[in-house]
């Protein structure tokens, strides 16, 4: 077999998306506005404007996910993309097989992309080095979900007028959180200030976030950390609890949970401590009940189902990005 | 053109029996030859470990047969490594065992730490402790600090060692014996040894090339060591650079570098640690830990050299006599008589480290691809020539 041996990328390659620590800021707006002309279709139940040359999309996934998953299935269908979906948990593709000979056996089948979830951190810029065709990373440990953070910045950006001086909340399981550091990759571009709040054992330290001021951040934004939500939320624009991810932590145990509950659920009463236009984000699954009230998700606070469908429309947009660009270099597989 | 005593070397892996796709006796002992060493000890961490006399008959039965230079064995603290059950190390001291070592794992027991003092009171030789605990370092997989939470890698705190060798060090101050500190990392164990030494202790220690010229930016491909560049963004992972104890911070690194110029750090090290394409080219959670050291080593500290943090002299005599005071032995010198292990280099050679260019199975070092100065042209062991550069 012609293993590939895995090379260092020269410059980051905008043919894969795998984190936006790399992209800029240029390349997301111009992500954004293909993802309001992909929304507005979606919207008058248009069928997609099929460009010349469907792609073949593997969607390799090496951890459960269903949102995503659908998500993009979706996504493709509209564009009239093919997708191959390979649960590969499972298959003898990776049982007692490499991930490195996996992942050169799924390059000799030629497809045009490959959506990748994977459970540790790394697997996508392994994976953006051994194959042909372009990566996107749809979540890789907890290390980064570049979709799902486009998809939030997006959804802030359809609602409210600025990043610039936007106070971002986001609360609870933030060193298992992968949608939490993407999200601070992007919104430090825009201008935003972001807050990390929660009990210590989920949060970075303070020294933890300097690695992410680069020449990239844009002047005007900050990061902090602070435990108590009620300050945390104090002037905030948008409050984006997380799942505290069990399968990854052994940080909070059950009985833990109720403690959590009662220092930084999102009820009613924090919410009216934030800004009167405050709105509630998740990026799914919920525990209701748990980070969120059910009641608060589903209100005219919550733009979580703004989320899902801006989605579909963001990952519509990159097919299409990525598509163009194969185009442009004559490298469709078939 | 520089001639010195032969390299000694404290600490590599060969890998041998056992893990022959790594690494073999023939082929480290190569390595080490071309890196300018004709003195290593090997670690006990092999299939079998080398606990018992038998075990340490196969390692010794390969070593005459295919050792290129002098191979001096170490083995197990506790049987298996497993750190339930002391070895005997009487009878392996008489077999030509010169230290003991659980390295790759650390001695959690508190008790038999204690009890492996005793025995090194009593019988004179090192032990040399892995001081990492367990428990702050069973998923860590790189320095802890902004880095492994930017990547999103748990990380291996650097107050994990320091407990532990803060607990070394109380043993041996109250007990005795000769406690060695393998691949010192972190400023704070610095500290604790400095500490240690003014007190008296009979604690040595040592320091890997690869710790003294590298941060925990290699992770990331990035080898430079002063302060971090606006244009550093942290998205790539690279395996070859992942080690336990892991690369530290830039003042980690600073600490180090000043302990090796006071002496409280006595020796390099190399910590070699071969291994297989496979081992390395996957996830970096899954990748192997460990760096291919021995042909850097020179090349590596004579970056040190050259930026004027180290003399050419310290590093000489951190890679001859005073490991050869620690190992008690009489080698690393050229005085008359002696054993005639000889190291010749070339400081201003530069050479490109790519995987033809090294002897060792293992290609994995974060040098790959760079160009590096320093070569050895001629090596010699026991008046025999072992490597000549082509
Ligand atoms: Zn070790």
């Amino acid at each position: 077999m012609n293993n590939k041996t895995p090379q260092p990328k020269k410059q980051p390659a905008n043919t894969h998306l795998l984190d936006l620590s790399e992209l800029s800021t240029q390349y997301i707006e111009n992500i954004f506005e293909s993802t309001e002309l992909m929304l507005a279709q979606m919207r008058k139940s248009k069928p997609s404007k099929k460009e010349s040359g469907s792609l073949s999309i593997l969607l390799a996934f090496f951890e459960p996910s269903t949102r995503t998953k659908i998500s993009f299935q979706q996504a493709a269908t509209r564009l009239g993309h093919q997708t191959v979906d390979f649960n590969i948990q499972g298959s003898s593709l990776s049982k007692g097989e490499s991930f490195l000979s996996t992942l050169n056996t799924l390059n000799s089948m030629m497809f045009d992309i490959l959506v990748l979830r994977h459970p540790h951190s790394g697997a996508a810029d392994f994976a953006s080095q051994v194959l042909n065709c372009p990566v996107i990373n749809a979540g890789d440990g907890t290390h980064a979900h570049p979709l799902q953070a486009l998809t939030d910045i997006f959804t802030i950006r359809q609602t409210l007028d600025s990043f610039l001086g936007l106070n971002v909340v986001i609360i609870g399981d933030i060193i298992h959180s992968r949608v939490a550091r993407s999200n601070i990759w992007g919104l430090t571009k825009l201008g935003s200030t972001i807050t990390l709040c929660g009990p210590l054992v989920l949060l970075p330290e303070k020294n933890d976030l300097s690695v992410f001021y680069n020449k990239n951040t844009h002047p005007r934004s900050s990061i902090r950390i602070e435990t108590s939500l009620k300050k945390a939320v104090k002037n905030a624009d948008i409050l984006m609890p997380l799942r505290i991810q069990k399968e990854r932590t052994n940080n909070i145990e059950e009985n833990d949970l109720s403690v959590y509950k009662k220092n930084y659920r999102i009820t009613e009463k924090v919410l009216s401590l934030a800004q009167k236009n405050a709105y509630i984000m998740h990026p799914g699954p919920i525990n209701e009940g748990v980070e969120l009230l059910g009641e608060i998700a589903y209100s005219n606070k919550s733009l979580i189902f703004d989320q899902v469908q801006n989605g579909v429309a963001l990952k519509m947009a990159i097919l299409e990005m990525l598509r163009s660009q194969l185009k442009e270099r004559g490298k469709f597989n078939k | 053109m520089i001639l010195s005593p032969g390299f000694i070397d404290l600490h590599c892996h060969l890998r041998d029996p056992g893990f022959e796709h790594k690494e073999t006796v023939q082929s480290g002992s190569a390595a080490a030859a071309a890196g300018g060493f004709t003195t290593v000890c090997a670690m006990p961490n092999t299939s079998p470990v080398i606990d018992n006399t038998g075990s340490l008959k196969i390692l010794q039965q390969a070593i005459s047969e295919d050792a290129l230079i002098r191979v001096l064995p170490i083995a197990a603290i506790t049987k298996g490594q497993q750190g339930q059950a002391l070895v005997d190390f009487q009878g392996l001291l008489k077999q030509g065992v010169v230290a003991f070592s659980d390295d790759g794992n650390t001695l959690e027991d508190d008790h038999l730490m204690s009890q492996a003092l005793l025995y090194s009171k009593e019988f004179s030789f090192p032990i040399i402790s892995h001081a990492e605990s367990t428990k702050f370092t069973t998923n860590g997989q790189m320095n802890a600090g902004p880095l492994s939470f930017a990547l999103g890698l748990e990380g291996r705190p650097s107050f994990a060692e320091e407990i532990v060798v803060a607990r070394d060090i109380s043993l041996a101050s109250h007990i005795g014996g000769h406690l060695h500190i393998a691949h010192v990392s972190s400023l704070g164990a610095v500290e604790l040894i400095r500490t240690a030494k003014n007190k008296g202790v009979h604690v040595t220690s040592e320091v890997t090339p690869h710790h003294v010229t590298l941060t925990e930016r290699a992770v990331c491909h990035d080898l430079t060591t002063g302060s971090i560049s606006k244009d550093f963004i942290p998205n790539i992972y690279n395996a070859n650079a992942k080690v336990a104890p892991p690369l530290r911070s830039p003042k980690d690194v600073a600490a180090l570098i000043d302990a090796v110029e006071d002496e409280t750090i006595d020796v390099f090290a190399t910590d070699h640690a071969p291994h297989s394409y496979e081992d390395k080219n996957t996830t970096f959670q899954s990748a192997a830990f460990g760096i291919s050291a021995l042909e850097t080593a020179l090349s590596s500290l004579l970056l040190l050299v050259s930026q004027n943090k180290i003399s050419l002299k310290t590093v000489i005599k951190k890679l001859t006599q005073d490991p050869a005071k620690i190992l008690n032995v009489p080698l690393g010198t050229l005085s008359t008589g002696s054993i005639a292990d000889i190291a010749v280099f070339n400081p201003d050679q530069s050479w490109r480290v790519s995987p033809e260019s090294l002897y060792s199975k293992g290609k994995n070092t974060p040098w790959l691809g760079k160009t590096m100065l320093g070569k050895v042209v001629l090596t010699i062991a026991n008046g025999e020539i072992v490597y000549q550069k082509k």
